[in-house]
């Protein structure tokens, strides 16, 4: 809780709007002294240091984009790429946004589908190598070049 | 108890600020972790999980190199023996950090996986503010 109201205040200090929350939930009952943080929505730009780290917690920082070149040099304005999704209703769009967003996962009109058997894994600093996908056992694997003559005949060389 | 916080001396070349701080309750817990570990660093590598807490190693158990940028030198100590102890932080994570100053704290909770103040029940915290004139 002390981080994610960390990255809120920086957040503020360069110039993001808060749209949405912004503060520790304070609740009753049961969940009174818990540590809660309010469903949190910034409006920014990619400068910002929340537009570029992971803040593990109820915050999404959004930013405008003036047409497809500009959004994909958003989305591609980062040291990380584990993860992306991307929304149209335009099917050629889509998969070309798809194809130029530099992550290991895009989801395309759907989000945060975890299915077994899909690559996992990020593009830059989210890591390397990919997890889960059946070519992935490859590595827990030797490879073995066997070569076998079967003819009966002495082979002669020596 | 240290009362007043603790300015790194500058390292980067060509600047005249210090770019990272301690708070005094950051230099108590850092005094105590010096006798159990012996001589500290701090390394902020940036990413998730970890990445995203400064680091406590002890010193040159995190080996950096040209991916690493000095970010500020400390002594820690009480005026007796010296105790420098260097902040590190990822020249990648720095290219978007730059323009901010970094004061760390001491918050109750546990520590990052890898960093030594993991079983005192504290953590350290960044705190981040504007750098002033920074050129965004």
């Amino acid at each position: 809780m002390e981080k994610i109201l960390s990255y809120i205040d920086i957040g503020l200090q360069e110039g993001a709007r808060i749209l949405a929350g912004g503060n520790q939930a304070q609740l009753d009952g049961d969940l009174a002294g818990g540590f809660y943080v309010q469903p949190t929505i910034f409006e920014g730009n990619n400068k910002m240091r929340i537009f570029q780290e992971e803040i593990f917690g109820p915050v999404v920082s959004v930013a405008r984009f003036s047409d497809y070149n500009d959004a994909i040099s958003i989305a591609n304005d980062t040291l990380y790429g584990l993860g992306a999704g991307v929304w149209s209703r335009n099917g050629n769009v889509a998969y070309r946004a798809g194809r130029e967003i530099q992550a290991g996962r895009v989801w395309v009109n759907n989000y945060h589908a975890y299915p077994a058997g899909a690559a996992f894994g990020g593009y830059k600093s989210s890591g390397i190598g990919r997890e889960n996908h059946s070519m992935m056992l490859d590595h827990y694997q030797q490879t073995k070049n066997l070569l076998v003559s079967y003819n009966e005949n002495k082979l002669g060389f020596f | 108890m240290t009362q007043t916080r603790l300015d790194a001396a500058v390292t980067r070349p060509g600047e005249e600020f210090s770019r990272v701080a301690l708070m005094p309750e950051s230099v108590d817990l850092l005094r105590k972790l010096w006798t159990q570990h012996g001589p500290l660093m701090f390394h902020q590598s940036g990413g998730c999980c970890d990445g995203s807490s400064p680091m406590c190693y002890p010193a040159g158990e995190f080996l950096t190199g040209d991916s690493d940028v000095l970010l500020g030198l400390f002594d820690i100590s009480d005026g007796l023996q010296p105790q420098p102890l260097e902040f590190w932080m990822s020249r990648e994570q720095f290219s978007y950090w730059s323009h901010t100053h970094l004061t760390i704290d001491v918050v109750p909770g546990r520590g990052s996986g890898f960093s030594v103040e993991a079983p005192e029940g504290k953590r350290f915290l960044i705190r981040s503010s504007l750098m002033e004139n920074w050129p965004v």
